[in-house]
C-alpha cells in the first residue's frame, strides 16, 4: 500500500463509510433510519477488522513449516493474539491483587459469607428470608452433581460456597438423618409463602453481586449531592466563625484598656539581683554543662553470659581450625595452599614477594596487654618492690644469659617477666620490636638450657622451664610472627646440622623444640608455615637416623610420640612413622640375624645386631614407659636393662597410639598393620608373661572387623558424553514423534521430565510476570500516595493563602476605615 | 749411577753425525745405563729422573738415525757382514726397547719419565712401521712391538690407582696411552685388540696380575665414545702404510668381543667396575660387538651379585638386548619384581629404578597382571617410605595406569560402586559382595603373575591423600580426579628429597601469620607430651 500509514488509515475509515461524508445523497433523501443493533455490531466488527489490519502485532499467526501443502491443518494455522491475552492477565492479576491488597494487614479472622450480612439496606427480616430461600434452593436442585464445575462460575461468589457444602455430602445430617427442613414444613406452613413470591429476584440478584458499577449519570449526581451538601457546611462554618471575631472584637478594647493600666517593671532590677554567690553558681553550672557526661559502664555479664561467649569463641577457633584441617580458606589473600597443585612439582620457582607486612600489622594491637601467666593473683608485684636495675631488653642469647647468670633458676621466670613488664609496646617506641626479637631470644635460651642440666635439681628445672614455656606461649600470641621466623631459622639450622654431622649432630633441645612448635603452634592445620617444614624433618630424622645406638632409639622414639601428637587431632598418616616402629622393634627384637631370617623377618635391614632387648620382661613393665630428656642428652650411651625395658615399652605404647588413634581410620589399615603383627607374634613367643604384645596384636584384630575392607570406587564420576561428529539419521523419521529412545521407562521419564521443564518454564515466566506486577502496581501505589500529599499540600497551602488573603484584604479594609475615621 | 748428561751428549753425538761404526759401541754402553726400577725408591729416583730423561730421548735420537741409515733391519743388507752388523744393532735396539717397556711396567709410582718413556716407544713404533717393513712403502704393523707394550702397560703396577667410585684407572701411563694414541689412531685400535686376544688366549700371562687392577685399566682404555666400528668416529691412522687386513670390521668386533668377555670373566671384581661397565654397556659396548647376547650370561651374574644397583643394571643391559637383539629372557619381568624391594624406598637409586622400571613397562603387550603386580607392590611399600619416594611413585602408578587401562580396576571395581537409586536387591547383594571379599594379594609371591594384585585394590595409594605433607596428599588426589592428563613427566616427581621438600618450604615466604594453638594443653612436657619427662 502507498502512502503513510495514516493516510491508508483515513482511506480505509472512509472507504468503510466511517468518517467523511458518506451517503450524503441518501441522507437527503431523507430516508433516515434509525440505526440498529445489528448495524451497530456490524460496525464494531469492522471496526475491529481494520484495527487489526493497522495494527500488525494485534495477531499472531503460527506458520508451520512442517504442514503438508493442501492438508486440513494448513487451512487452519493456530492464530494468538498476544495483545489481548496479556491484557487478560493483566485483568486477572488486578483483580488478584485487589483481592490480596484488601485482606492485607488482616490477620486470620473469620470471613463472613452470611448473606447481606453486611448490606445496610436490608432489614433484618428481608435477611432471614433471603437467606431461607436459599438454602432451599440449594438443597433442592437436582442437578449439582458433586462433579460439575461448570455450575460454580455461574453462581458466583456464593455459589462457590454453596458448591463447597456439597462436596461435602451435600446437607447436613445427624446420625444419618438429615436436617433439612424438607421433611417437617411445608412451603406454606410459615405463611411465608407470600413473601417469598413476592421477593424481587432480580434485586437479590443484584446485592449478591458484589458492587453494580454505577452509571456516569448516578455518578455525577452524586458528586453534584455531594458536593452541594459541602458547600452549605462550609457556608455554616463561615458564618459561626464570622460571629465569633465579631464577639472579640467587640471585647478587644477593653482588654487593652486593663492591660495598660498594670505599672511597668524597671529594668535593673534584674541585674541587682544576681550576687556573687549565683554568679559562681552559673559558672559552676555551666562548667558542670561542659563536663563530659558520666556514659554508663558496660553491663557485669552474668557467669552463664560469660560461659555463653567462651564456648562462641571456642567454636569459632574449632571451625576455623577445621576450615585450616581441611586446607580450606575463605580469605583470598591466604595464598599457602593455592600453590600446592601440579605445579609445585613441576618446580617452578616463581616465589611471589612482598606485601606480607600489610596482613601482619593488623593483628598486632599495640592497645592490649600482653597477659601473663600466673600475673593475676600477684597484683602486688611491681618493679618498684624489687630492686631491679634499668634493666635492657636482652637481643640475643649472651645478654639474656648474662642477665640471667646471678640469679637462681626458679627466679628466671619471674625476672623474664620483668623484662617482658618493663617493655610493653605501649611505654615507648620500639619496644615492640625489642620484644619480638627477645621472643626468639628466648625460645633459644629454652632451648640452649635444656641441653645442660643435671639429674640433681630435676624438679626446680623443670619448674622453671615450664614456667619459661608457658611466657613464650603467652607471647606468641602478640609476636607471632618473630616467633615463626624464629623457629624456621631454628629449622634451617637443625637441617643443616643433621645433614653435615648426622645423628651425631642431634640433641635434647631439638626434641623440646619440636614439642614446643607442637605446644605453641596449631599442628592440625592442612599447610603450616612452621609446621610443615617441621613435620618434614621430623619424618627425615626418623627416617634417616642410624639406629645404631641406644640414645638414637631413644631420640627417635620420642621423636615418634611427638609426631603422634602432632597428629592429634589433624589424624595424618606419617608413614616415617611406620618405618621407625618396624626398625625400631626389629632392632630390638633379641633374635639372631639367621633366626630372623627363618622367620622371614628379613624386610628392613637393621642398623646394627647388638642392640637388643633384655631376656625378660616383667609383667608390670608398662607401667614404667617413661623416658626423659637426659637419656639423649648424656653421653654415656650406656642404658641399663630397665632403660631398654622401657624404652621398648614406650615404642610400643606410641605404637598402640597410633594404631589406635590414627591409623584406625586410614583405608588401608590392614596392610600398615601387617608387618606389625608378625613382629609382635615375634615379642608374643619370647615374653610370655609381657602383655601389651598380646593386647596390640588383639587390638589390631578387633579393629581389622571393624574396618571394612573392600575394593575402592574412586573414580565414580558423572559420566561424560562423547562428542559425536557426524550427525545421527533417524529411519522413517516422523516429527510428531518426539523419541525413539526404545528404553520404555527412560523415554517415560524423559516425557515427564520435558513436561516438567515446561511447567517449570511456563511457572518461572508467570512468577515474573506476576513480580513485575507487583512492581509497577507498587510504583503506582507510590505515585498515587505522592501526587495524594502533594495534592493535600497544595490544597493546604492555598486555603491558608486564601485564608490570609482575606485577613489581610480585611485588614487593609479595617485600617483604611480607621485612616478615614482619623 | 746414570752417566752425566754430557757424557751421554757426547756420546750421542758422536754416533749420530758420523758413520763411524766404532763408536756404536757406546749405545750398548747407554742402554745399560737403566737401572732396576722395580724395586726403586721414590725420593731417590727424582734425583735421576732428569738424566734417564736424558739418555732416553739420546737414545731415541741415535736408533732413529740409525733407522734412517737402515742399520736396523737385517732383511735389507746388502752383504753378509752388513746382516752380521744389523742383527747386533737390532739386538741393541731390542734390548733398548726392553729396558722401554721396563720403565714403563715397573715403576711402582707416578713418574713423567715413564710417560716419556712410553711417548719414545709409540715414536720407535712408527719408525718400525717405516723401516722395518719388507720393502719400501710396503704395508707393515710391528705388532709384536704393539704386544709387548699391551704387556708392559697392563704389568704396570701404581698404587692406589684404581678409582674407588667408578673403577676405572687413574694410571697416567694408561691414561696418555688411551689419549693420545689409543682414541686416535684407528690402526692401534685394531691392532690393540687382535694381540690383545692373542696375549689372553696365549699366555697366562695377564693371570698374575692383580684383576681389579686389570679391569680398571681395561675399562680406562675402552671407556670412550671413539671406536673402531663406531659410526661418527674421528679417527687416523698411525703408521704411515697400515695393512689391508686392519680393515676387517668383524674380525675387530670378535676380537673386541672375546677381550671384553675375557676381561668380565675375571674373578674378584670390586662392584663398582661391574656398575661403571653396565652403565657404559648399552652405549659403548654392545654396538661394538658381534654377538651381542653373549652377554647374557654376565648380565645374569651381575643380576644375581645381589647388589641392588648392579642387578637393575643388568637388567637394564637384558632390556637393551631383548630390545635391540632378539634375546629370549623369559624370567626378565620376574627378576625385576624381585628387585622392588623395601629397601627400595629408602635408598638413593630409587629414582634411576624408577626411570628404567618406567622404560621396562612401557610396552602395552605386558599382562595386566603384571602391571598390576608392579603397581601393587609399590603401593605397599609406600606405607614406610619417605614423601620423596612417594611423590616419585605417584605419578608413576598414574602413567602406568593410563598406558595399562585394565589396572583401573584397581582404583575403581564398578561392582563396589554405592548407587544411590539401587533397588533393595542390589544394596543386599553389594552388601553381600562387600562382606565376602577377601583381599588376594600376596605380597610374598614372586612371580608377578600371580600375585593376585589385579583383583586386589590400592587403599595404600588412597590412605596417601591423609599424608602429613600436603603437596603430597594433594597429589595422591589424583587418583580419585577423572583421569584427563595424558601423562606425568616422571622427571619433574623423581629427584625430590628431604633437603629439597624442606627448601622449599623454607624460602616460601610468611605471607599469613601461622596459627597457633588455642587449646590449653598443660605442661609441655607430661601432659601436652605424653611418657616423656625432663
Amino acid at each position: 500500500m502507498a502512502g503513510s500509514q495514516l493516510k491508508n488509515l483515513k482511506k480505509t475509515l472512509k472507504e468503510q463509510g466511517f468518517t467523511g461524508q458518506t451517503n450524503v445523497r441518501g441522507s437527503k433523501k431523507g430516508n433516515k433510519r434509525q440505526a440498529r443493533e445489528y448495524d451497530r455490531e456490524e460496525r464494531a466488527e469492522q471496526i475491529t477488522r481494520i484495527r487489526e489490519q493497522f495494527s500488525p502485532f494485534e495477531l499472531k499467526v503460527n506458520r508451520d513449516k512442517r504442514a503438508v501443502q493442501g492438508s486440513q491443518k494448513a487451512a487452519q494455522r493456530p492464530v494468538g493474539k498476544p495483545g489481548i491475552s496479556k491484557q487478560v492477565g493483566e485483568q486477572q492479576r488486578l483483580q488478584a491483587h485487589e483481592a490480596r491488597s484488601r485482606n492485607k494487614n488482616k490477620l486470620g479472622g473469620v470471613l463472613d459469607r452470611r448473606f447481606g450480612e453486611r448490606n445496610k439496606d436490608m432489614t433484618q427480616e428481608d435477611k432471614m428470608l433471603e437467606r431461607f430461600t436459599r438454602e432451599r434452593q440449594s438443597q433442592s436442585s437436582t442437578k449439582k452433581s458433586l462433579f460439575n464445575l461448570e455450575d460454580d462460575d455461574d453462581e458466583g461468589g456464593f455459589g462457590g460456597s454453596a458448591a463447597d457444602d456439597d462436596l461435602y455430602g451435600g446437607s447436613l445430617t445427624h446420625y444419618g438423618k438429615s436436617l433439612a427442613l424438607e421433611d417437617d414444613f411445608e412451603d406454606g406452613d410459615l405463611g411465608l409463602q407470600d413473601f417469598k413470591r413476592d421477593a424481587p429476584f432480580d434485586s437479590t440478584q443484584e446485592l449478591d453481586q458484589p458492587a453494580r458499577k454505577k452509571t456516569k449519570a448516578e455518578v455525577m449526581k452524586e458528586v453534584i449531592a455531594k458536593s452541594k451538601f459541602y458547600k452549605q457546611e462550609r457556608q455554616k462554618t463561615q458564618e459561626k466563625l464570622q460571629d465569633d471575631i465579631q464577639d472579640v472584637d467587640q471585647d478587644f478594647d477593653d482588654i487593652m484598656s486593663e492591660l495598660n493600666a498594670v505599672p511597668k517593671r524597671s529594668k535593673q532590677f534584674a541585674a541587682q539581683e544576681k550576687s556573687n554567690t549565683d554568679r559562681e553558681y552559673d559558672t559552676k553550672v555551666r562548667e558542670l554543662g561542659l563536663d563530659k557526661r558520666a556514659a554508663p559502664a558496660d553491663r557485669t555479664k552474668t557467669q552463664e553470659e560469660i560461659e555463653k561467649e567462651n564456648t562462641e569463641k571456642r567454636q569459632k577457633l574449632e571451625q576455623a581450625r577445621l576450615d585450616r584441617m581441611n586446607g580450606m580458606f575463605n580469605q583470598d589473600e591466604d595464598r599457602g595452599v593455592e600453590d600446592l597443585g601440579d605445579d609445585f612439582w613441576g618446580g617452578d620457582d616463581s616465589q611471589d614477594e612482598g606485601e606480607y607486612d600489610e596482613h601482619l600489622d593488623n593483628d598486632t594491637n599495640p592497645e592490649d596487654d600482653l597477659e601473663l601467666p600466673g600475673e593475676s593473683n600477684e597484683k602486688g608485684w611491681s618493679r618498684t618492690s624489687r630492686a631491679v636495675p634499668v634493666l635492657s631488653c636482652p637481643q640475643n642469647q649472651e645478654e639474656l644469659s648474662a642477665y640471667l647468670e646471678h640469679h637462681d633458676a626458679n627466679e628466671h621466670p619471674s625476672l623474664i617477666k620483668d623484662i617482658v613488664k618493663t617493655f610493653q609496646p605501649q611505654l615507648a617506641a620500639g619496644n615492640k620490636e625489642k620484644l619480638g626479637n627477645f621472643v626468639g631470644v628466648l625460645l633459644r635460651h629454652i632451648l640452649s638450657v635444656s641441653n645442660s642440666y643435671d639429674k640433681s635439681n630435676l624438679s626446680e628445672f623443670s619448674d622453671m622451664q615450664n614456667a619459661l614455656i608457658a611466657i613464650l606461649k603467652s607471647m606468641a600470641q602478640k609476636y607471632n610472627e618473630p616467633l615463626s621466623l624464629a623457629c624456621r631459622e631454628i629449622i634451617n639450622e637443625l637441617q643443616a646440622r643433621f645433614k653435615s654431622q648426622r645423628s651425631h649432630g642431634l640433641s635434647a633441645s631439638d626434641l623440646v623444640f619440636f614439642t614446643l612448635v607442637g605446644y605453641i603452634f596449631s599442628t592440625s592445620d592442612h599447610y603450616h608455615l612452621v609446621v610443615t617444614p617441621c613435620n618434614v624433618l621430623i619424618g627425615e630424622l626418623l627416617e634417616q637416623t642410624k639406629l645404631n645406638t641406644y640414645q638414637n632409639i631413644a631420640f627417635c622414639a620420642i621423636l615418634a610420640r611427638i609426631s603422634l601428637s602432632y597428629q592429634r587431632v589433624g589424624k595424618r598418616l606419617v608413614p616415617e612413622l611406620v618405618y621407625f616402629f618396624e626398625k625400631s622393634l626389629m632392632t630390638l627384637l633379641p633374635m639372631s640375624v639367621e633366626a630372623k631370617a627363618k622367620k622371614g623377618l628379613t624386610k628392613i635391614k637393621c642398623d646394627s645386631e647388638d642392640l637388643k632387648a633384655p631376656l625378660s620382661i616383667a609383667a608390670n613393665a608398662m607401667e614404667k614407659c617413661q623416658l626423659n630428656l637426659r637419656q639423649v642428652s648424656s653421653h654415656n650411651g650406656q642404658f641399663d636393662d630397665l632403660e631398654i625395658t622401657a624404652l621398648l615399652c614406650n615404642i610400643l605404647s606410641s605404637l598402640d597410639d597410633a594404631i589406635s588413634k590414627i591409623w584406625k581410620e586410614v583405608s588401608a589399615f590392614p596392610e600398615l598393620t601387617l608387618p606389625f603383627a608378625t613382629i609382635l607374634m615375634e615379642y608374643e613367643t619370647l615374653y610370655p608373661e609381657f602383655p601389651m604384645p598380646r593386647a596390640i596384636l588383639d587390638k589390631i584384630k578387633r579393629l581389622q572387623s571393624f574396618n571394612e575392607h573392600f575394593p575402592l570406587a574412586l573414580q565414580n564420576h558423572r559420566p561424560l558424553s562423547i562428542p559425536t561428529h557426524t550427525p545421527k539419521y533417524e529411519e522413517n523419521f516422523n516429527p510428531d514423534k518426539k523419541s525413539y529412545d526404545p528404553d520404555r521407562t527412560r523415554n517415560e521419564v524423559n516425557k515427564m521430565k520435558a513436561q516438567i521443564k515446561k511447567d517449570r518454564k511456563f511457572t518461572m515466566k508467570e512468577i515474573r510476570k506476576d513480580t513485575r506486577f507487583e512492581a509497577r502496581q507498587q510504583i503506582d501505589e507510590k505515585k498515587k500516595e505522592n501526587a495524594d500529599y502533594h495534592s493535600k499540600m497544595a490544597r493546604l497551602v492555598n486555603q491558608i493563602s486564601t485564608e490570609e488573603g482575606a485577613e489581610k484584604g480585611k485588614y487593609e479594609r479595617e485600617k483604611r476605615l480607621r485612616g478615614s475615621k482619623r | 749411577m746414570v752417566l752425566p748428561k754430557d757424557e751421554i751428549a757426547a756420546c750421542a753425538k758422536r754416533i749420530t753425525s758420523s758413520n763411524d761404526r766404532r763408536s756404536y759401541n757406546d749405545i750398548v754402553k747407554l742402554v745399560s745405563q737403566y737401572p732396576d726400577l722395580s724395586q726403586l725408591d721414590e725420593s731417590k729416583f727424582e734425583i735421576e729422573e732428569p738424566a734417564l730423561r736424558y739418555l732416553t730421548m739420546a737414545l731415541l735420537q741415535i736408533f732413529r738415525k740409525l733407522f734412517s741409515r737402515g742399520q736396523l733391519n737385517p732383511a735389507k743388507a746388502t752383504s753378509e757382514k752388513e746382516k752380521l752388523f744389523s742383527q747386533w744393532c737390532r739386538k741393541v735396539y731390542g734390548s733398548y726397547k726392553a729396558k722401554l717397556l721396563h720403565c714403563i711396567s715397573s715403576i711402582p709410582f707416578e713418574t713423567s719419565l715413564a710417560l716419556d718413556c712410553l711417548d719414545v716407544y709409540m715414536q720407535l713404533l712408527e719408525q718400525e712401521a717405516i723401516f722395518l717393513a719388507s720393502r719400501d712403502g710396503a704395508p707393515f704393523f710391528p705388532n709384536k712391538t704393539l704386544k709387548a707394550l699391551i704387556l708392559a702397560i697392563f704389568k704396570s703396577n701404581i698404587q692406589g690407582s684404581v678409582d674407588a667410585t667408578d673403577g676405572h684407572s687413574k694410571n697416567p701411563i694408561v691414561l696418555e696411552f688411551t689419549s693420545s694414541y689409543y682414541k686416535k689412531y684407528v690402526d692401534i685400535q685394531y691392532y690393540f685388540q687382535a694381540e690383545l686376544t692373542q696375549l689372553i688366549t696365549d699366555s697366562a700371562v695377564l693371570e698374575d696380575i692383580d684383576h681389579t687392577q686389570l679391569m680398571a685399566k681395561w675399562i680406562s682404555i675402552m671407556n670412550h665414545d671413539n671406536h673402531y666400528s663406531s659410526k661418527d668416529a674421528d679417527l687416523e691412522i698411525y703408521v704411515s702404510e697400515p695393512p689391508q687386513a686392519m680393515e676387517n670390521e668383524a674380525q675387530y668386533k670378535s676380537n673386541l668381543e672375546k677381550n671384553w668377555l675375557a676381561f668380565l670373566n675375571l674373578s674378584g671384581l670390586p662392584a663398582t667396575q661391574y656398575k661403571t661397565t653396565l652403565l657404559i654397556l648399552h652405549k659403548r659396548i654392545i654396538p661394538h660387538f658381534q654377538t651381542p647376547t653373549k652377554l647374557m650370561d654376565f648380565l645374569t651374574d651381575s643380576y644375581n651379585l645381589g647388589d641392588d644397583v648392579v642387578s637393575l643394571l643388568a637388567l637394564n643391559g637384558l632390556f637393551e638386548l631383548m630390545r635391540r637383539y632378539n634375546l629370549e629372557y623369559p624370567n626378565f619381568y620376574a627378576k625385576l619384581y624381585q628387585l622392588v624391594t623395601p629397601t627400595l624406598m629408602h635408598i638413593k637409586h630409587r629414582s634411576r629404578f624408577l626411570r628404567l622400571t618406567d622404560l621396562f613397562l612401557s610396552s602395552t603387550h605386558i599382562s595386566a597382571n603384571m602391571v598390576a603386580s608392579f603397581i601393587k607392590r609399590l603401593a605397599r611399600l609406600t606405607l614406610d617410605s619417605p614423601p620423596s619416594a612417594i611423590v616419585s611413585v605417584i605419578p608413576f602408578v598414574y602413567n602406568l595406569m593410563k598406558k595399562h587401562p585394565t589396572c583401573m580396576i584397581m582404583l575403581h571395581d564398578p561392582d563396589f560402586v554405592v548407587d544411590p537409586f539401587a533397588t533393595l536387591d542390589e544394596i543386599a547383594l553389594l552388601k553381600e559382595r562387600k562382606a565376602q571379599y577377601v583381599d588376594p594379594f600376596q605380597m610374598g609371591e614372586v612371580n608377578p603373575e600371580l600375585t593376585g594384585a589385579i583383583d586386589s585394590s590400592l587403599w595404600e595409594l588412597e590412605s596417601l591423600t591423609n599424608h602429613y605433607h600436603p603437596n603430597v596428599a594433594t597429589l595422591a588426589k589424583i587418583f580419585s580426579q577423572p583421569f584427563k592428563k595424558h601423562t606425568y613427566n616422571m622427571e619433574d616427581f623423581l629427584d625430590w628429597s628431604y633437603d629439597s621438600l624442606l627448601q622449599a618450604e623454607i624460602t616460601r615466604k610468611l605471607k599469613v601469620l601461622p596459627a597457633l594453638e588455642f587449646e590449653e594443653q598443660g605442661a609441655a612436657f607430661g601432659d601436652y607430651l605424653k611418657c616423656v619427662e625432663w
